[in-house]
């Protein structure tokens, strides 16, 4: 079996006529949690939806875990999910029914929610700690507290493949624990988890660190490697440098 | 003699003094050294009424609505009533502008040094006083004549039509809505003066807007419409019972008749006399 | 979430009663106010008017809310926009300029005359309304980016609107139907109109239930309903037919109606929280409502005379809006 859940080959995309990616070749590795870092306006982003499948991009993205004979849109929405960065949400509607949506890869067209539907939207809510405002609408949330349930709408897709752009935006720290947790017992799982990260510090407890700068990629590596930390503290200009404590690599600024 | 010379005093004064004064219609007095040579008509009304006195030749300028007589297409349009253009009246340097009570150029043209004189010309009482008032303003010997005509031709018009017309029940659409022409507007005036009765009464105003029920309780004998309405009226719910368009006692009035019919003015007889064609022609049981 | 159920049951059922209740109503509400239908029974010619006349226009009155209740929560969820309205994509000025059209080269030559007296102006106003539709989707080629749907619509709305105006002034006898239908009327609906609405509602009410997911989807953002397996493109196309079929129809019957489509999923709203493939049923009801309480209004207050109804569905929607948004103030705080 590829032991690869998403590749990517020449990968360049264009906004408004501006390369913004530029022949990137990546491989993302099953059953890992990789974080993507890089200074503001790198394309990360940008990176994220193109291997998503949300832009129109040059070059070829695959997805080796999916089976030959499913190709179509939701084939893929039940086997990739997709976290983005400050959308906004349907201030409307109530907390349930946003997890819930989450299941629409899985749903029929004119079907009712399942059993297993709502199972997942339980399970969901209850990783984010977020099932007792279900019945609240969203707008009546806090910032974090929005950022958890539209994590949970992400997780109930209980998808083989984790994309997130930012999703610690707007967390306290016990919480940005608390995913921290999730995500390592997803992968455990055998999940797979991409996420854009600027919290340095919490981006070096994943398995692997991809590097992007100026739409290309400057290093991929495993988290722990002295080679990774060299490449993160170049594209920062060497203004950060990272050091062990208590057991843990931490990112601290150079004064 | 002291009488005499008193007498040629102020006779004397009141020529000095002033050759044309009138108070129009919104209460105010403008006051003119000379007869006006040059005016502006923002009304249709107005436009025939001085071409009817027979002034054609000292209109400089007319709204785009007023098209009759013929001649006035050929000089400067400046706009509508509602929406005159100022600069171009402004320019033509009239003597004296005439315009509709409710237009609401009045006060800017007068901002700007004209003399607006503002009439109101819905009724036959406000187009009895519109004549007089112009003849006035134009100094013209025999104004009260041409309302005389004007009186004399309606009488002959409704003179053509048999007595039974007075039982005939007559409804008057104005527009799609449906809206009536009641007792009470300027049409509702004409068609009393034919004799005939109007289903809508003079509590209801002028121009109501009426419930369709009202207008098919009311069964008219005949109905007068303008062009556009009268070809569906079969097919409005429930109009296919009324008597009159059963029997297809429907006047449709071209633009040129809806124009003369709802104008009250010098054409007003020739108005009395398309009223009195269609009312002997589809009014009466054949 | 049975709590969310019960009150969606509770606001549905409650919505299809106040429509019997003011049907019941309507039926009695004639040219010199209100006469129970009861005692109407004996008298033939009577009858025939409740029959003809008071019964469709009634009914029709309901419908043509629903119709834009429906395209009011189907334009919000298109664009999502909470200040959106069914006439954003310029139907309401393409069915005036079919209007005006009719009106203005009705008697232009036989043939013409013949077509066009068959059309009526109701086919001229609902093809002028598709029409417009069409206009604004070519030029946002396509429905890709909602911004640029929104854009084109109002550009072709702006342009129609100052060729109506033109229109108006080239023949003034435009200016007249213009008017009327500018204000809206149920004035002439009869059993055949009420029919083709019956029928466009049920096509249109199930064609958006089924597409009410795409909606719900887009409430999360394009990219999110994207990577959800939802098909944009198609689906927003789909639902921009369903929208112009119903707006065109609900135009066409009764002249540009305001603010029914706007207010109807915010009334919604402020009653309960639901996706919309209830949203939608709902919002259908309350425009229903909404515009048969009008209608009964506007017949009853001065009869015989008839106020303009769009002016008591502004009336009776915004005085109710603005009651909601003051005791949501004072109950929430601000929140």
């Amino acid at each position: 079996m590829n032991p690869h859940a998403i590749e990517a080959r020449a990968l360049g995309v264009q906004l408004g006529g501006k390369p913004v990616l530029h022949n990137i070749d990546l491989a993302f590795g099953r059953g890992r949690w990789t974080s993507i870092i890089g200074p503001n306006g790198a394309g990360k982003s940008t990176l994220l939806k193109a291997l998503a499948g949300l832009l129109p991009h040059q070059g070829e993205v695959s997805l080796p875990g999916l089976p030959a004979g499913e190709q179509g849109a939701r084939a893929k929405a039940r086997h990739l999910s997709w976290l983005g960065q400050n959308e906004h949400g349907a201030d409307d509607l109530t907390v349930y029914d946003i997890v819930m949506l989450g299941r629409l890869p899985h749903q029929p067209w004119l079907g009712a929610p399942s059993e297993a539907d709502r199972a997942a939207v339980r399970q969901a809510l209850d990783m984010t700690q977020a099932w007792d405002w279900r019945e609240r609408s969203l707008g009546q949330l806090s910032g974090g507290e929005r950022q958890r349930v539209l994590l949970a709408r992400a997780l109930a897709v209980q998808a083989d493949v984790l994309l997130m752009d930012e999703p610690l935006a707007n967390l306290d720290p016990p919480h940005q624990v608390d995913w921290l947790r999730l995500v390592r017992g997803l992968v455990a799982q055998g999940g797979t988890v991409v996420s854009i990260l600027h919290e340095i510090s919490m981006a070096l407890h994943a398995d692997d660190i991809v590097v992007v700068a100026q739409g290309r990629v400057r290093h991929q590596g495993r988290c722990d490697a002295r080679e990774t930390h060299a490449a993160v503290e170049q594209v920062f200009d060497g203004r950060i440098h990272i050091r062990q404590v208590d057991g843990q690599w931490t990112c601290l600024p150079r004064i | 003699m002291s009488r005499i010379v008193l007498f040629l005093v102020l006779l004397l004064g009141t020529l000095a003094a002033h050759a044309a004064q009138v108070t129009d219609d919104r209460g105010i007095t403008v006051v003119l050294d000379h007869p006006p040579q040059r005016i502006v008509s923002l009304l249709p009304s107005l436009s025939e009424t001085v071409c009817g006195l027979d002034q054609c030749r000292r209109l400089v300028g007319v709204d785009r609505y007023s098209t009759y007589p013929g001649s006035l297409r050929l000089l400067p349009q400046l706009g509508g009533g509602m929406d005159p253009n100022i600069e171009a009246i402004v320019a033509l340097k009239p003597d004296v502008v005439l315009i509709s009570i409710a237009s609401r150029g009045s006060a800017q043209l007068e901002a700007l040094g004209l003399k607006v004189v503002a009439l109101k010309v819905e009724t036959f009482e406000d187009a009895q006083r519109m004549t007089d008032t112009l003849g006035r303003l134009m100094d013209v010997a025999d104004a009260p004549r041409l309302w005389q005509d004007i009186q004399a031709g309606i009488d002959s018009a409704a003179r053509t039509l048999p007595p039974e017309v007075k039982h005939l029940r007559v409804f008057f659409e104005v527009g799609r809505g449906p809206y009536a022409a009641g007792e009470s507007s300027f049409i509702g005036e004409m068609l009393s003066r034919l004799g005939v009765r109007n289903i809508v009464p003079a509590s209801l105003g002028p121009f109501p807007r009426l419930n369709p029920e009202f207008i098919v309780k009311a069964n008219p004998d005949l109905i007068i419409v303008s062009d556009e309405g009268g070809a569906d009226m079969a097919q409005r719910p429930g109009w296919a019972g009324i008597r009159a368009v059963r029997e297809r006692r429907i006047c449709s009035l071209s633009p040129e008749q809806n124009d003369i019919v709802s104008r009250p003015g010098p054409r007003m007889a020739e108005a009395a006399r398309i009223l009195a064609g269609c009312i002997a022609g589809k009014g009466l049981s054949q | 979430m049975t709590a969310q159920h019960r009150r969606v049951a509770f606001w549905g059922l409650a919505l299809v009663v106040a429509a019997l209740l003011a049907c019941v109503l309507g039926a009695g509400v004639g040219s010199t106010g209100f006469e129970s239908v009861w005692h109407v029974r004996d008298d033939p010619s009577a009858w025939r008017i409740v029959w003809d006349i008071r019964l469709p226009r009634t009914f029709g009155a309901w419908l043509a809310g629903a119709l834009l209740g429906l395209s009011g929560a189907l334009a919000q969820g298109l664009f999502r926009n909470p200040l959106a309205d069914p006439y954003l994509l310029g139907s309401a000025s393409g069915a005036s300029m079919g209007v005006a059209f009719v009106v203005a080269f009705c008697g232009a030559s036989p043939v013409a005359a013949q077509w066009l007296g068959r059309l009526g102006l109701t086919g001229a106003a609902f093809i002028g309304a598709a029409c417009a539709v069409m206009a604004t989707m070519v030029l946002a080629r396509g429905v890709q980016h909602t911004l640029r749907l929104l854009l084109a619509g109002v550009i072709v709305g702006v342009v129609l609107s100052a060729f109506n105006s033109l229109m108006m002034l080239r023949y003034p006898a435009v200016m007249q139907v213009m008017q009327t239908f500018i204000l809206g009327s149920t004035a002439f609906i009869g059993w055949t109109a009420l029919g083709l609405m019956a029928v466009v509602w049920s096509v249109c009410a199930l064609a958006a239930w089924g597409l009410s997911r795409v909606l719900d989807g887009l409430a999360l953002g394009e990219n999110t309903a994207m990577s959800l397996g939802l098909r944009l493109a198609p689906l927003r196309a789909m639902l921009i037919v369903v929208l112009a079929l119903a707006i065109g129809t609900a135009v066409a019957q009764t002249g540009l109606i305001a603010f029914v489509g706007l207010a109807s999923p915010h009334l919604v709203r402020s009653l309960v929280k639901t996706t919309h493939n209830r949203l939608i049923f709902l919002s259908s009801l309350m425009g229903g409502a909404l515009l048969l309480a009008a209608d009964l209004l506007a017949r009853w207050v001065i009869a015989p005379q008839e106020l303009p109804v769009g002016v008591l569905t502004a009336l009776i929607g915004g005085i109710y809006l603005l009651w909601r948004m003051h005791a949501g103030n004072v109950r929430a705080g601000g929140a």
